[in-house]
């Protein structure tokens, strides 16, 4: 730590001088007057900064590992790529604050305010955000694996691609907000507040759903396999290619659910008409999704999936063609297992094995992505508008990626 | 890497505007905003936006957000960023985020091959051992052309 008294770095901040890299881990500055200060990649690692005001300045890429922030104010200011693993921030104002791509593994946002921040990408997972006020906040493709955000304000905030597995949203207010295939998988989510929300596409699987109110929501292609209902208000939302089993249907509350592709609401369905169906929710309505489930196995066929369409395969494929169209998806799901078999275009979703005998086994995907359990042994011809390639750590691979041959397409 | 300087704070720059050539051994974290063109043995490497690594590398971490390229070797890989032709990238995790943005790509790999976690096809079916048309030929080298450093929008 340098040999700098709290008065002169206040001062030092008050000229704009630059403190790039300076080592101030450790340092007590709480209550001190930060504003504007240029902090960028400073190693403040353990530091006091409790009830500091620290708005509006450059703390890009500082490192404030276990950090004393509570209270402090951050408005505005650039904290992104920090690493404040750990850190404290409890009841620390960050309205407008850049926390892009930081790592905020563990950090404690107890009642921070957290209104119009930017936090796409960030780590925070296991991080406590319970009563955070997170309005309008950005966190696309945000890691809040196992995250606490019960009684959170998460009004219109984005959620979009965030990694939300076992996150506990109890009792949130998530009105607007947008979860738009988000990976929910067994949170929980009791009495939580969805009113008007966007989750299509979303992974609801084992969520805990008692008491949560998803009216007007729209839940379009949602995935609910075992989540556990229980006084769910559903009225109004929009259930367009959702497998829902008619036994689920007593834990609802809802006059009508809109079932229109469009989800226009001109495909209104009463709760009573469903429960005649005695059919599961998206059989009663043209779907044009695809599973193939587990114990299955199919060999040497071939498979076109339409425009837009949906498959999901926890079966053995053995030496299957798989011809996918433009934005058809297809799902390999934990248990399946596609093995000297060849992918067409399309979007892939890898979480259980592709293993290639015969090269490029995956040709022009548009989208590949592989999860964390997923293992591939392939070539990848990439598409000629290049492929999106997203890979979960603990993913196995062995993959050779080339360029597009038009003789493959 | 027998004596890492990780929790030393202390990190060794290749500034913007800097090119680096030759062999670079360090105990410290690197981080390239310029050019390394060559060998590299570290901690733990960053490349940024606008750095490129090009040659061995050897690090237990790497986050690369700008080109890299070569034959890699590390624990824990984060990418972003360009991976340029002919590169061999061996981890045993690998962490590619998918760009939220259908236009946009976040990562951009040219002719690579992948190597990461344990082997996919030990746990096949017979416990046959399937690479396929998948060469795991580790002698490739970097390809040093300029050519392609346009990053897909």
């Amino acid at each position: 730590m340098p040999d700098l008294s709290r008065s002169e770095i206040e001062q030092k901040v008050k000229r704009g001088e630059d403190f790039e890299r300076m080592d101030l881990s450790g340092i007590d500055l709480s209550g001190a007057e930060l504003s504007n200060a240029r902090f960028s990649r400073v190693l403040l690692d353990g530091a006091i900064l409790e009830g500091a005001d620290l708005s509006g300045a450059d703390l890009t890429g500082a490192s404030l590992r276990e950090a004393f922030l509570e209270s402090a104010k951050l408005d505005r200011a650039k904290l992104c790529k920090a690493d404040m693993d750990g850190a404290k921030l409890a009841h620390a104002t960050l309205r407008e604050t850049d926390l892009s791509r930081a790592n905020l593994e563990g950090a404690d946002f107890d009642s921070a305010d957290l209104t119009d921040a930017r936090l796409k990408y960030a780590q925070l997972d296991s991080a406590n955000l319970n009563g955070a006020r997170l309005q309008n906040a950005v966190l696309a493709n945000a890691d809040l694996v196992e995250a606490d955000l019960s009684n959170a304000n998460a009004q219109k905030a984005n959620f979009s691609r965030a990694l939300m597995r076992a996150a506990n949203l109890s009792r949130a207010n998530c009105t607007e907000a947008d979860f738009d295939s988000s990976i929910l998988q067994k949170t929980r989510l009791s009495n939580a507040n969805f009113t008007r929300a966007v989750l299509s596409e979303a992974d609801l699987t084992e969520a805990q759903l008692d008491g949560t109110d998803f009216s007007s929501a729209d839940l379009t292609r949602v995935v609910i396999d075992n989540a556990r209902f229980e006084a769910t208000k559903l009225n109004g939302a929009r259930l367009f290619g959702v497998k829902l089993e008619p036994i689920a249907l007593d834990g609802l509350e809802f006059e009508w659910v809109d079932l229109s592709p469009s989800a226009d609401r001109e495909q209104r369905v009463a709760k009573n008409e469903l429960k005649r169906a005695k059919t599961p929710l998206a059989e009663a309505q043209p779907s044009r999704d695809r599973y193939f489930g587990p114990g299955d196995v199919l060999r040497n066929a071939e498979l076109e999936v339409n425009n837009g369409a949906r498959v999901q395969i926890d079966s053995r494929f053995e030496g299957c063609t798989i011809r996918l169209g433009p934005e058809a998806t297809l799902v390999v799901g934990e248990q399946g297992v596609l093995d000297s078999c060849t992918i067409n275009g399309g979007k892939l979703i890898i979480k259980g094995r592709f293993l290639e005998q015969q090269s490029p086994g995956l040709i022009g995907p548009e989208e590949l992505f592989i999860s964390s359990k997923g293992a591939v042994v392939a070539t990848v011809t990439q598409s000629p508008q290049s492929t999106r390639f997203g890979f979960e750590r603990g993913c196995r691979l062995r993959v050779q990626i080339t360029q597009p041959k038009s003789d493959n397409l | 890497m027998t004596h890492h300087n990780i929790d030393s704070g202390k990190q060794t720059f290749v500034e913007e505007g800097t090119e680096f050539k030759g062999t670079m051994t360090s105990s410290c974290p690197v981080a390239v905003r310029g050019t390394l063109n060559g060998d590299i043995k570290a901690p733990m490497l960053t490349i940024t936006e606008t750095g490129t690594v090009i040659g061995n590398v050897e690090a237990a971490s790497i986050r690369s957000e700008g080109v890299l390229a070569g034959k890699v070797d590390a624990e824990d890989i984060f990418l972003s960023g360009k991976v340029r032709d002919n590169t061999v990238i061996r981890a045993k995790s690998l962490e590619v985020k998918i760009s939220q943005e259908k236009s946009k790509l976040e990562v951009t790999f040219g002719e690579c091959m992948l190597e990461v976690g344990e082997d996919p096809a030990k746990d096949a079916k017979g416990g046959d051992q399937r690479n396929a048309g998948v060469k795991t030929d580790s002698s490739s080298s970097a390809d040093e052309d300029e050519d392609d450093d346009e990053m897909a929008a």
